[in-house]
């Protein structure tokens, strides 16, 4: 009995030994065969075992599917506020630009539109205000958009964008509809410097439309002309239109140079010296037109 | 390092709930990060080794079971994932996020490449590169939330006296 008692004691000894030294072995070639196995039950037997452990997880499911849906949403909802956000500054942004583009375009737009309708002007002019302007001898009307005023001291010069490539020469007039703006001073080969009226270098030679007095006028450094040479006697009132006389040979004749502004002063001994206001704004302009003369009426030297 | 099996259970059953629940809103391509496979990582590197192998192989029953595919195949490959990590936990630096980060990255690699081969022979499944961007999906996913979910098996503490 005690000796089957060792024995048994000693197997059990060696086969813990075993154990012991093969555990991972021992349970990974089990497990394995247990693998095996399983996957060789009947379907309908695994589908029983998984529809019964399904409808254990069924409840805690729907309770994780509704936590997990409410924050989806609330997640969702940020975002798309957060990405309307976004998009609402973009779209701003856009509206900003198209905005500006428009105004650009509706500028330009009335801008070009004014050009035209002085072009017509000068070009089919009827005797409306009585002022028929000979055009027959115009053999040029460059438009020219303004792009700078200059006024240094008492200078008043415009900077137009056109030059000598586009025809331009000095000595050219430059009119806004039926009005003088001034004279072609200096010509570069795309851009020209146009002396105004208001400019104290400027003169032309003006008539009174109603008393028919003639008279020089020039410009002043101010808004404002000077009409010189008008004889005391002269029958000039103020709101006269005055137009240019083409006597220099540069100016066509009746163009608009300006309107009375005073009643005259008598100062000096021999002439009146008359306040006229230009018929023309110059902060209002935004293009001109340049004339070219086909012939002069005159051959005089350059006044200036 | 003993497993608490009670907290392996709830843990296991907890994963089975969210795997088929929660996860479908975190999606990614029809991709989400595999709960089981994260938890039978963590055993395999901090549990008692033969534990770790069990556990792994219930684990990946747990799987079988929930995505309905063939009894014991997961349970297999989770075996042979973890008894692989058991063999290089003590060349490793298991502490360090990254390394935890890559063994996540390269086991879920091997399993669905081995899965997905294995469809191939027995399931006529053609091999193709959707197949191949969804496994590198799969592994970037797994990747990305392993910190997340290591750290909190930690705190649940399913293993008794975690080696520092």
């Amino acid at each position: 009995m005690k000796l089957k008692f060792a024995w048994w004691r000693s197997n059990q000894k060696e086969s813990f030994g075993i154990w012991k030294l093969h555990k991972r072995k021992i349970v990974l070639a089990a497990l394995f065969v247990l693998s095996l196995l399983l996957s060789n039950i009947p379907e309908k037997k695994y589908s029983t075992i998984q529809m019964t452990i399904a409808s254990v997880l069924v409840l805690p499911e729907r309770g994780a599917f509704f936590v997990g849906g409410v924050a989806s949403n609330f997640a969702k909802d940020v975002l798309s506020a957060l990405g309307a956000s976004l998009e609402n500054r973009k779209l701003k942004a856009t509206q900003r630009r198209l905005e500006i583009t428009i105004s650009r375009q509706k500028n330009e737009i009335m801008r070009l539109r004014g050009e035209l309708d002085a072009l017509k002007g000068v070009r089919n002019r009827e005797t409306t205000s009585e002022l028929p302007l000979e055009v027959a001898r115009v053999q040029l009307m460059q438009p020219g958009k303004i792009i700078s005023v200059t006024s240094a001291n008492w200078s008043r010069l415009l900077i137009v964008n056109v030059g000598s490539r586009d025809g331009i020469e000095t000595n050219m007039p430059v009119v806004w509809d039926d009005a003088v703006v001034g004279l072609v001073y200096k010509v570069g080969p795309y851009c020209s410097a146009v002396q105004l009226i208001t400019d104290p270098d400027f003169t032309i030679w003006a008539i009174d439309v109603e008393s028919r007095q003639q008279g020089i006028v020039k410009g002043n450094g101010s808004p404002l002309c000077r009409m010189t040479y008008v004889p005391l006697d002269a029958n000039v009132k103020k709101g006269d239109w005055l137009v240019s006389t083409g006597r220099a040979g540069i100016f066509p004749e009746n163009l608009v140079v300006g309107q009375v502004a005073e009643a005259p002063e008598k100062r000096g001994v021999i002439f009146l010296d008359i306040k006229i206001k230009p018929r023309v704004d110059i902060r209002r302009l935004e293009s001109v037109i340049i004339l070219k003369i086909s012939q002069p009426l005159l051959d005089l030297p350059d006044l200036r | 390092m003993k497993v608490h099996w009670e907290k392996f259970a709830m843990v296991l059953f907890a994963c089975a709930v969210l795997q088929g629940s929660l996860l479908f809103y975190i999606e990614v391509e029809s991709c989400a990060p595999d709960l089981f496979l994260m938890l039978v990582i963590f055993l395999a590197l901090y549990a008692d080794k033969e534990q770790a192998l069990l556990c792994a192989w219930i684990a990946g029953l747990g799987k079988d079971i929930s995505t309905a595919g063939r009894l014991g195949f997961y349970a297999f490959l989770f075996m042979a994932a973890a008894f692989f990590i058991i063999r290089i936990r003590d060349e490793i630096y298991k502490e360090e996020h990254f390394t935890r980060m890559f063994l996540v990255f390269f086991v879920t690699m091997g399993i669905h490449l081995v899965a997905v081969i294995y469809a191939s022979f027995f399931f006529n499944y053609r091999l193709s590169r959707g197949f191949a961007l969804s496994i590198l999906l799969l592994s970037v996913y797994n990747l990305i939330a392993t910190p997340v979910m290591i750290s909190l098996f930690e705190k649940i503490k399913m293993v008794k006296k975690l080696k520092a």
